[in-house]
């Protein structure tokens, strides 16, 4: 046991290891992509009829004329002293983790309960549906998960607004800011900094430090404990550690990023106005996220559902299934413990993945709500041509894409223990 | 004798010629035609060509849901082969704005009254099936008599609304008679007939939806056989080619790239297949991997044979079933995501399609048929593929008995 143990702590180094090399091929690969792009950011700033001279002085200063490997290098030795350079086109003059900072907040606020909860229900789905196979059950299952699966997102997501926005105009109409209070910088709301006393952040880094400490010690205690005598409490137990520990480093980071970078709040909403104690801000982010996640619900709803009852029902066929029947095991266990296990291995791949990929998979969502999100923006800026904003943007999806596959690739060992990496 | 040289020994009876005539129909009949057999055979020639034959693979084909996916596609096929006789505009008056002389496009996106009806009758059928199944479960568990009556009630208000709206509409018909005969679903931005476009997006969308997949599965099938066969550093090499392109975004590499050419058409379907050849690779590879590990293959490399005929006549023959099933699964992604590039508004302007109307119909938020029916046929051609995928999958999968 201990041997596996170590043997996974190489490969998850190996791993790293193998992400630094790739990183810097992806960000050059990325820079020479958006700089061969057809677009002219600073004739989309300002206009092209203008005073060639204010026109020429513009291109100099942002390095227009410089030959590309100068550029480029520039670029990566200001990259990696953590100065990713700042919006063009569209969040003027803001700095570019300063923009990250507040909009990844705001697509895990859209993509928490999508990716969370929904795979959930749609594992129960595909498992009702495969076990009453050929039944009307399976059939109306079947039916709605190939309607969610085979109708565009943007088209649900369409639909959605034209027949509820008409009526409810505060779902859709606009950007997510209608009721800004604060407004501190241009595009970007939030309350601003001198409304939050140092107190109440110390107290909430506090609280979330405690919830780390916890949930680390959890999970310690009852995941070798589970190991050893397979108990079901301690793996509930170790369930709830682990989830702590999550949702507190995320918390955690945000907070260390907007204490350093942005000057105000969580860049939660749904937290922040709980901090400030705003109600109108809580029930206006509320209202604009209910659209989003519902068409966002549907969409991979469908996709789980249907895979988890292929592969349902290719394991249902199989020889061991009708050995624990024959045996008399009780037909909820041969489910639930024995098919099911063995089910959820190309499905975890679809969740685990999902979570990663789900930031590129809200993009049609958030472009047809106006939700300030990354997809939204990323869109923006490529259509700007803000490059430093795609760089620094795509640079920290692949950095959350490769860390995905690698939490993945590791989770499949606990799912299915016949893997083993070296 | 062996059985199957006594077959042989008989068909060698016949003339060539007369063979082939013959065979096609035939093979035909004995595949489509449940129970039906050659009179001419013996009980012998019968029972070897229902070994030799695919006629259970066909059997297990056309379950409902496939002839439904099948029928699905060949609507949308018909559509794109015979789009000028349906349609009384040109390619051109659709996609190319219409200025007539000494004034702005016209520019009417309102909808036609019959899709109010369509609501109509769709929420009144709704209103019926409800209240007269609630009346069947009241009269089956014997509840009291007024319940009954009520939902009776109801469910005869739903025929008489319907008569009502019938009536009321087709009197604004009458009222309004432009617009019903020239666009039957309405105009989009600059007055594109709605219906035209839709079917003469049909062709737009079967190219999108086959030329990418063979591209990018071509590539797939020679990059991954290739890695999977020979290993060693090419597969190192392959696979590190693979992983650096895996972990871009194809979504975003897309839209930074569609611009960057031009936003043609034929460009946007050379770059989405180039694009997909790793992860087709990948998928390939992984197939290869598996079939190689049979003790056929082993016994044929063993017995002398070249690698090269090895590989494209035991591997890759075992590994194509699968790769067939993913074919239509990717033709139902390349469908979805060409239309959501052109959500995004890079879509090809000069050609009608569906995922561009939709981004037009995002203009005026009371026009949901201008939204409604481009996506319905987005939806149609999708699920389409996708049935027949899921029939193929069904058929070809010897363990899932149906």
């Amino acid at each position: 046991m201990k041997g596996k143990s170590q043997n996974m702590i190489k490969y998850i180094i190996k791993r790293v290891l193998i992400m630094v090399p790739m990183l810097i091929a992806v960000l050059i690969f990325t820079w020479l992509l958006s700089h061969m792009m057809s677009v002219n950011p600073v004739a989309n700033r300002i206009g092209t009829n203008l005073d060639p001279d204010v026109y020429e002085r513009e291109l100099r200063r942002i390095g227009f004329y410089d030959p590309w490997y100068v550029q480029l290098g520039i670029y990566l030795v200001h990259f990696f002293t953590g100065d990713w350079g700042t919006s063009y086109l569209v969040l003027p003059n803001i700095p570019v983790i300063d923009i990250i900072g507040t909009i990844f907040p705001k697509t895990i606020e859209l993509m928490i309960f999508p990716t969370v909860v929904v795979p959930i229900i749609a594992v129960k789905l595909g498992v009702l549906s495969a076990k009453n196979k050929n039944t009307s059950k399976d059939v109306i299952i079947r039916l709605a998960a190939i309607l969610g699966a085979g109708f565009p997102v943007f088209w649900i997501a369409t639909l959605l607004q034209r027949f509820v926005g008409i009526n409810l105009s505060r779902f859709t109409y606009g950007a997510i800011s209608i009721e800004v209070v604060y407004s501190n910088t241009p595009g970007l709301d939030g309350p601003p900094s001198d409304n939050l006393p140092p107190s109440i952040y110390s107290v909430v880094f506090l609280i979330f430090f405690v919830r780390l400490i916890i949930g680390i010690l959890l999970f310690s205690k009852n995941f070798n404990k589970y190991r050893a005598s397979k108990q079901r409490k301690n793996k509930n137990y170790a369930i709830l550690g682990s989830s702590m520990i999550i949702l507190s480093v995320i918390f955690l980071i945000f907070l260390v990023i907007n204490f350093y970078g942005f000057s105000y709040g969580t860049g939660f909403r749904i937290i922040d106005s709980f901090l400030y104690n705003e109600q109108v801000y809580l029930w206006d982010t509320l209202i604009h996220l209910l659209l989003p996640m519902i068409s966002m619900t549907l969409v991979s709803l469908a996709g789980i559902t249907r895979l988890t009852r292929s592969s349902m029902l290719e394991v249902m066929d199989q020889d061991y299934i009708r050995t624990a029947r024959a045996k008399g095991v009780l037909e909820k266990d041969v489910v639930n413990k024995h098919a099911l296990r063995n089910a959820l291995i190309p499905t975890s791949n679809l969740i685990i993945g999902g979570v990663a990929s789900g930031l590129l998979g809200s993009l049609y969502i958030e472009v047809t709500f106006n939700y300030p999100g990354f997809g939204y923006y990323m869109v923006q800026s490529i259509f700007a041509g803000d490059f430093l904003v795609i760089n620094g943007l795509l640079v920290f999806a692949i950095i959350i894409i490769l860390t995905g596959t690698l939490v993945a690739d590791v989770m499949y060992t606990i799912i299915d223990p016949r893997i083993v990496y070296r | 004798m062996h059985l199957t040289e006594m077959v042989l020994d008989e068909i060698r009876r016949e003339s060539k010629a007369e063979r082939k005539k013959s065979n096609f129909i035939r093979l035909l009949k004995f595949y489509l035609l449940p129970g039906w057999r050659d009179p001419k055979f013996t009980e012998m020639q019968y029972k070897i060509e229902m070994i030799k034959s695919k006629r259970r693979l066909f059997r297990r084909l056309l379950t409902p849901l496939t002839l439904v996916g099948l029928g699905m596609v060949l609507f949308i096929a018909i559509l794109a082969v015979f789009a000028p006789w349906l349609t009384p505009f040109t390619i051109d008056e659709l996609a190319v704005p219409y200025i007539p002389p000494g004034g702005t496009p016209f520019d009417d996106p309102s909808n036609p009254f019959y899709i109010v009806l369509i609501g109509v009758v769709i929420s009144v059928l709704i209103q019926w099936v409800v209240f007269r199944s609630l009346k069947q479960y009241c009269i089956k568990k014997n509840k009291k008599k007024a319940y009954i009556w009520i939902f009776r009630c109801f469910e005869y208000e739903a025929i008489i609304n319907l008569i009502i709206a019938f009536v009321i509409t087709n009197n604004l018909y009458s009222l309004f008679p432009l617009g019903r005969n020239d666009h039957p679903l309405g105009t989009t931005k600059s007055a594109y007939d709605l219906l035209g476009r839709i079917i003469w997006g049909a062709r737009t969308t079967l190219t999108i939806a086959a030329i990418p997949v063979i591209i990018s599965l071509s590539g797939g099938i020679v990059g991954g056989t290739i890695s999977a066969y020979f290993g060693g550093w090419v597969d190192t090499i392959l696979m590190r080619f693979v992983d650096f392109m895996y972990s871009f975004p194809t979504i975003i590499l897309v839209i930074i790239i569609t611009p960057m050419l031009g936003g043609k058409l034929t460009n946007m379907v050379f770059i989405w297949g180039l694009l997909f050849i790793p992860s087709n690779m990948r998928f390939v590879r992984s197939l290869v991997l598996q079939v190689k590990q049979n003790i056929y293959v082993t016994a044929a490399i063993t017995g002398g044979a070249d690698k090269v005929k090895v590989m494209f006549k035991h591997v890759f023959p075992n590994a194509i079933s699968s790769i067939i099933i993913s074919l239509f699964g990717a033709m139902a992604f390349s469908v979805l995501g060409f239309a959501s590039i052109a959500f995004l508004g890079l879509g090809d302007e000069t050609f009608a399609d569906w995922g561009t109307d939709i981004l037009y119909s995002r203009a005026r938020m009371t026009a949901i048929g201008q939204a409604f029916f481009p996506g319905l046929f987005i939806g149609i051609t999708a699920i389409g593929f996708i049935l027949l995928g899921d029939g193929l999958r069904d058929a070809l999968d010897p363990r899932l008995k149906i």
